[in-house]
């Protein structure tokens, strides 16, 4: 029967089965009871097939079946069970944490965390019912999709089964005496379901462990990720900013490696030109001045010949007049033609000395214009180096602006480039960094929970299998407990005991059923948390790889860009070596052409001069040698026409004697009256002048009226002196004029002219002393004459007048009446040369009154011509800078500034601004002895504010105007060209060095104010210098360094120490300033030999505490990283919260959430920083706290330090 | 020329090397500042830092170099960072903040590991025997001194 039964309960559990398979269409399931008696208890069904039925029909229908309810109440659509199916065409498909998560964008962190463990994927519990709907799947709202990737393989849990207590058969078997009946039925059942509890409960904790371990397998998937992510972002920026690093400081070092070389090759080829230009105008002076010694030295070579050769000829004439005088003796007339002889040779003889002296003076002029000639062509060709020099160094300092400027442009431009390339990248890493690391923590927290829920899930359907057995053991034990309700207890007990095996059997099988599901839950968390870290790990790598890529692109950019513009600086400087080098050259080869073509040409000229000296000479030896050969047939000649002379020609030349005799005697009489006249006036006023001296001119007034009134007493002695003195004179004069007369009769050597000039003389003799002055008299009574002399208070005056006149009568006529004084008329004719000289004069000047008025001035009418020429005849201005100034003064003036290019404008200016012409002439004395000119001295005067200033300045500067001039143009005014001058102890060509390696003017106001407070600190003004060379010539560098020392000028003490802040007590804020600010920075804190990094300038201690407080928030708060390289091998890289320990202790002082220091973190800022703390752990101090990269964070070199600290330190 | 590892102190004069104690420095005892100077074949690098961060250096570079890794260390005193690591039979000195004598950053030298070793180790000794040496009670100071006690420690028992 009970196999029958248990036939009947396989068909009916085959049919279940078969519902089971068609649980979707909604059928009512065929139970067979497998026998008539159709009473017998139910119970028999074995548990599997209950569980079965449970499945197919629901717990409503199977209660139906079971105890007897209408089919009708059994036809109940399946109860919803926790547990899920994989085969249902609902549950197919995989949790979504299953399905490839969409593809993060390029850069982007993932969008969502990975979904929960496949709790979908819960292996089927065999003889559970079916589920109602798969809504277990623990997807959580939002959940990511986004591909998780841990790489490493997830933990298996242990999910073999463990020890529960046995469900079928551990527990006693109810015994006849008390199992019999409801009481061991009732110990059955209690047995049975302690069994099932204890097993159920020992699965819900695997399940729960399960859960556990692939919730962490996740967590750690993904926070394996975010470290390897934070160590791959930092690689790359690492990379990023050590590229950039190394090529900017590349190319800047090569910037001032190459602009060294330009610039000490300008002024080593300056120097050179100088030497070349001043090397060779030595030369060509020297040329000049050995040309001008043999032309010289030729001149006098001929002169000497000349005089030497003609006085030979001169004393071979004397001696044939001699010679033709003795000839001559004994012949009629012969004394006359001796003395005619001697006079004629004596007469060529002089004339022959007079040819060689005038020879020799002309050979000597021929010489010496020669001379001077080539001193001053050489003059002016060592002048004319001097715009070589200037065209010389004007090329070099071109090739040195221009390549300074070229290097500086091609430097920046790729340090520009490269830096905002930089910047970007490091802006995007920095941006990945935050998306991600939030991200893939919250991917991590979301794959835990899901596992969680997923195994609570489980659990959920262990508790609802459970719960559902219990129902069913109570149900059995009710069921059976009614039907053997009166049965014998023989018979009871044998029901019992079937209906108990059965029972255990089925629930032996649900045992292992249920077993079975909890180990495929553990194996599908296992491979759900595997799958999970794969796809973080792939995702995160996908994340990461193209900012890789861009990081080694940007890497191989910046080594190629360095490489390319390092080559073209280097050409560049090359070539402005070259052009530099290439100016000098050149200059040397054209002067010394220019040398050696003079120095030729010089001594061409030169014999050809000699060779027309010799001529001259020559021809004049040849034309005195005629004369000595003609002169004795001369004589001859003349002592035939001394012969032959007739007598009428001898009475004539007798009365031509007479007349010039006359004449002459005449004239001596003149003078002899002339000279008592004036010797009786000297003797007058220099005693007047004594008496004067000695007694005033009352004495002399006394003296006058004495000897008046002694004349007046004694006139009529006076007038017998006088008379008596008249009768010797005349007596004299009669005794004269008879001895004459005596001479012209008794002499035979005299011609017949000279005895007429004897006879004449005594003439006059006679006749000054019967004929009174009255014919004088008479001939100053012409009406004309007497007026025109009259008018110009003389005739001598008239007489100069006339010869000034040369003659013109009608020209007199015209000035006379232009002229208003006889001193303006004297005036014209003693200042000029001639009457034209002065109408030529008159028109250049406008006027006759502006004319008179600069001859009174001027010493020369010629030099004032020149004057005015030089101003451009304008005579106004002449006028003007004569009211102050004496000629002397004005003309030195002109002559310089037109000599110096100035003209009349400048000369306007130069008055304007310096006040007086011997102002000018002062000052442009001092600029042309330096080398400077009239436009240069006006330049200076125009810079400065007073002559006095000017003056000043040049003091200082050793009167070297050019200097003066160059660096008034370098600067914004005389008093910050002044400062600097004082910082400068006066040295121009140190201040001009400075500021071209300054940048030029732009930096002047800047460089000022640096030798300001350097000075101010105490330091010397050149201390500048090395902050100058760093900035390479680079105005904009100048400017950012200069910047600088102004900010460390303005430096405060900074706090000492910082507040508590989190997990530290305090913070060395002082040092973090003085080490890394420039408000507070602190010289003595020493420099480190790679240099120092500072905070943006405008950091001062409470920015600095800041950003230490947004440090100590995130490494107080989940989600940041930081990086350490004290605790391994490589840095390691932990998530936040962490504490920081000191560094110097051992690895195992650190436990979880603290790391050792110290620590890099990048802050929301943007500031990367490094962060350290000092013992004791208990209660650490935040020690160091500096910024390693970020936005405005400057890296200044050790040697910047210190050229700082010579300004401000 | 043998291998030698040394360390020196800034004080007012400068950096001392291997000062005794009569040599203080100025500043409080965390910013003790120094140097370790490597010389091998004839060359001199060195790296600054603070004293007790190179004292720290000195003894975890000996026990990491021993274990067969790297060692790396950022500068504590201003960005930069320095490692040692094992080359054949040469450990080799490097980083951004190992100086030249020339006073070249990024320098690098080579030493055979089995003198390099135990003489960073000796000077990493000398250096704590002085800093022990010196008077001073900053708070910190004595936790610090046996923090680096105990790396000491592991650093000998690499040697070992």
């Amino acid at each position: 029967m009970r196999r029958s039964e248990r036939s009947g309960e396989a068909e009916t559990s085959a049919e279940a089965a078969s519902a089971r398979s068609e649980a979707g269409r909604d059928e009512r399931p065929v139970v067979r009871t497998g026998g008539p008696d159709t009473t017998r208890p139910r119970v028999l069904m074995q548990p599997r097939a209950i569980l079965a039925l449970q499945k197919a029909v629901g717990q409503r229908g199977m209660a139906t079946l079971l105890g007897g309810q209408s089919a009708g109440r059994a036809t109940v659509d399946a109860e919803p069970v926790p547990l899920q199916r994989q085969d249902g065409p609902e549950e197919a498909a995989p949790a979504p944490v299953a399905a490839p998560p969409p593809r993060p964008p390029a850069g982007g962190p993932p969008e969502a965390a990975p979904a929960a463990p496949p709790v979908s994927a819960t292996p089927e519990v065999p003889q559970a019912p079916p589920p109602a709907r798969a809504e277990a799947t623990p997807s959580a709202p939002g959940a990511p999709t986004a591909p998780p990737a841990p790489a490493s393989p997830a933990p298996t849990v242990d999910t073999a089964p463990a020890p529960t207590a046995p469900t079928t058969d551990s527990g006693p078997t109810p015994t006849a005496t008390g199992g019999g009946g409801p009481a061991g039925l009732e110990e059955r059942v209690t047995a049975r379901r302690t069994a099932v509890q204890a097993a159920a409960t020992a699965r819900r904790e695997r399940i729960r462990a399960s859960a556990t371990a692939s919730g962490q397998v996740v967590s750690t998937a993904a926070l394996t990720e975010r470290q390897a992510l934070q160590t791959s972002l930092t690689q790359s920026l690492d990379q990023v900013r050590t590229a950039f690093t190394q090529a900017r400081d590349g190319i800047n070092a090569q910037r001032r490696t190459k602009l060294g070389e330009v610039t000490d090759t300008a002024r080593t080829q300056n120097a050179a030109l100088d030497t070349t230009i001043d090397r060779h105008k030595t030369a060509m002076t020297d040329a000049a001045a050995a040309q001008a010694r043999a032309a010289r030295t030729a001149g006098e070579t001929e002169a000497g010949r000349a005089v030497r050769e003609c006085n030979t000829r001169a004393g071979r004439a004397r001696a044939l007049g001699e010679q033709k005088a003795g000839q001559y003796r004994e012949v009629e007339r012969g004394p006359r033609i001796g003395a005619e002889a001697r006079d004629m040779a004596a007469e060529a003889a002089r004339k022959i000395e007079d040819a060689g002296g005038e020879a020799a003076k002309a050979v000597r002029k021929d010489a010496a214009e020669l001379a001077e000639k080539f001193t001053g062509e050489g003059r002016d060709a060592a002048a004319r180096f001097e715009e070589a020099r200037t065209a010389g160094h004007r090329r070099i300092d071109g090739e040195r602006g221009t390549s300074t400027e070229s290097i500086n442009r091609s430097a920046d431009e790729a340090i520009d480039g490269l830096q905002r390339s930089h910047d970007r990248l490091v802006a995007d890493i920095g941006q990945q960094r935050a998306a991600l690391n939030p991200a893939l923590a919250q991917l991590g927290q979301a794959g835990a929970d899901g596992m969680a829920r997923q195994g609570e899930s489980a659990v959920g359907q262990i508790d609802a299998q459970t719960e559902l057995a219990y129902s069913s053991l109570d149900g059995f034990r009710e069921r059976v407990a009614s039907t053997l309700a009166g049965a014998p207890p023989q018979a009871c007990e044998q029901v019992l005991e079937e209906a108990d095996q059965e029972l255990s059997s089925s629930l032996g099988e649900f045992d292992a059923a249920q077993e079975d599901q909890v180990l495929q839950v553990g194996q599908a968390m296992d491979a759900g948390a595997a799958e999970a870290a794969g796809r973080i790990g792939a995702g995160t790598a996908q994340a990461t790889e193209p900012l890789s890529r861009a990081a080694s692109d940007f890497e191989a950019r910046c080594a190629d860009t360095m490489s390319q513009t390092n080559g073209g600086i280097a050409d560049t400087a090359r070539d402005a070596v070259d052009g530099m080098t290439g100016a000098v050259t050149d200059v040397d080869r054209e002067s010394a052409r220019a040398v050696t073509e003079a120095d030729a040409s010089w001594a061409r000229q030169l014999t050809e001069a000699q060779g027309q000296m010799a001529r001259k000479v020559d021809d004049t030896i040849g034309a005195q040698e005629r004369v000595v050969t003609e002169l004795g047939g001369k004589i001859d000649e003349r002592a035939r026409e001394i012969q032959d002379e007739s007598w009428l020609s001898r009475a004539a030349n007798f009365i031509g004697g007479i007349l010039v005799g006359f004449l002459l005697e005449l004239w001596d009489f003149v003078k002899v009256l002339l000279v008592i006249i004036l010797v009786v006036l000297a003797v007058v006023l220099v005693v007047a002048l004594i008496i004067l001296a000695i007694g005033g001119i009352g004495l002399l007034l006394e003296v006058i009226a004495a000897v008046a009134a002694a004349i007046a007493a004694a006139a009529a002695v006076i007038k017998v002196v006088l008379l008596v003195l008249a009768v010797i004179g005349i007596a004299v004069l009669v005794v004269i004029a008879a001895w004459r007369v005596y001479q012209a009769w008794i002499r035979d050597d005299l011609s017949d002219y000279e005895r007429g000039k004897l006879v004449g003389r005594s003439i006059f003799d006679i006749v000054s002393i019967v004929i009174p002055g009255r014919v004088l008299k008479f001939l100053s009574e012409a009406k004309w004459l007497a007026r025109l002399a009259e008018s110009l208070g003389g005739g001598t005056r008239f007489v100069m007048l006339l010869i000034w006149a040369r003659g013109d009568i009608a020209a007199v006529r015209v000035i006379i009446a232009d002229l208003q004084t006889i001193e303006e008329i004297m005036l014209a004719v003693r200042r000029t040369a001639s009457i034209t000289e002065f109408m030529e004069l008159r028109a250049l000047l406008g006027g006759t009154p502006r004319l008179l008025r600069l001859l009174r001035a001027a010493p020369s009418a010629a030099e004032l011509r020149v004057v005015v020429t030089a101003l451009g005849g304008d005579g106004a201005l002449l006028e003007q800078l004569l009211s102050g100034s004496t000629w002397t003064e004005v003309a030195q003036m002109v002559r310089a500034v037109t000599a110096a290019g100035g003209d009349a404008a400048l000369i306007r200016v130069m008055i304007a601004r310096a006040g007086t012409v011997a102002e000018v002439n002062r000052l442009l004395g001092i600029v042309t002895a330096s080398g400077g000119d009239a436009a240069m001295l006006g330049r200076l005067l125009a810079g400065t504010a007073t002559p006095a200033e000017l003056t000043g300045l040049l003091t200082r500067l050793r009167n070297n105007a050019p200097l003066l001039d160059e660096l008034i143009t370098l600067t914004d005014d005389i008093p910050q060209l002044s400062r600097m001058l004082t910082a400068l102890g006066n040295d121009g060509t140190r201040l001009r060095t400075l500021i071209a390696g300054a940048g030029g003017k732009p930096s002047s106001a800047l460089l000022a104010d640096l030798m300001d407070i350097a000075v101010g600190r105490g330091h010397a003004g050149a201390d500048v210098a090395d902050l100058v060379t760093l900035s390479g010539g680079n105005a904009a560098e100048f400017q950012r360094l200069g910047a600088m020392a102004r900010a460390l000028h303005a430096r405060t003490l900074p706090p000492a120490t910082g507040p508590a802040l989190g997990p530290y007590s305090g913070s060395n804020l002082a040092h973090m300033c003085d080490e890394h600010t420039l408000a507070h920075y602190n010289f003595a804190t020493g420099v480190n030999p790679t240099g120092q990094t500072f905070w943006p300038p405008h950091f001062t201690a409470a920015e600095v505490q800041a950003e230490l407080q947004s440090a100590v928030t995130l490494l107080d708060n989940a989600g940041a990283m930081a990086t350490t390289r004290t605790m391994g091998a490589t840095p390691v890289t932990l998530p936040t919260p962490l504490r920081v320990l000191n560094g110097g202790q051992s690895n195992a002082v650190v436990t979880h959430g603290t790391i050792k220091g110290p620590v890099r973190i990048m802050l929301p800022s943007g500031f990367e920083v490094q962060f350290g703390t000092l013992q004791p752990n208990a209660s650490p101090v935040i020690g160091q706290f500096f910024p390693v990269a970020g936005p405005g964070v400057q890296n200044l070199t050790q040697a910047l330090i210190d050229a700082l600290r010579l300004i401000v330190g | 020329m043998p291998v030698s590892v040394q360390f020196a102190v800034r004080s007012e004069r400068g950096f001392d090397v291997e000062p005794g104690p009569e040599v203080v420095p100025d500043e409080p005892f965390h910013d003790w500042y120094g140097r370790l100077l490597f010389a091998a074949e004839g060359r001199e690098v060195f790296v600054e830092d603070d004293l007790t961060a190179l004292i720290a250096s000195c003894f975890e570079a000996v026990a990491r170099l021993s274990a067969g890794e790297d060692f790396g260390a950022y500068v504590t005193r201003y960005p930069g960072e320095y490692g040692l690591a094992v080359a054949g039979e040469d450990t080799t000195v490097s980083g951004p903040s190992i100086v030249d004598g020339a006073g070249v950053a990024d320098a690098v030298l080579s030493a055979p590991t089995v003198e390099l070793l135990p003489a960073l180790y000796e000077c990493g000794a000398r250096a704590l025997a002085y800093a022990r040496g010196l008077p001073g009670d900053e708070p910190g100071r004595a936790e610090t001194l046996d923090g680096l006690d105990g790396l000491a420690a592991e650093a000998r028992a690499a040697l070992k």
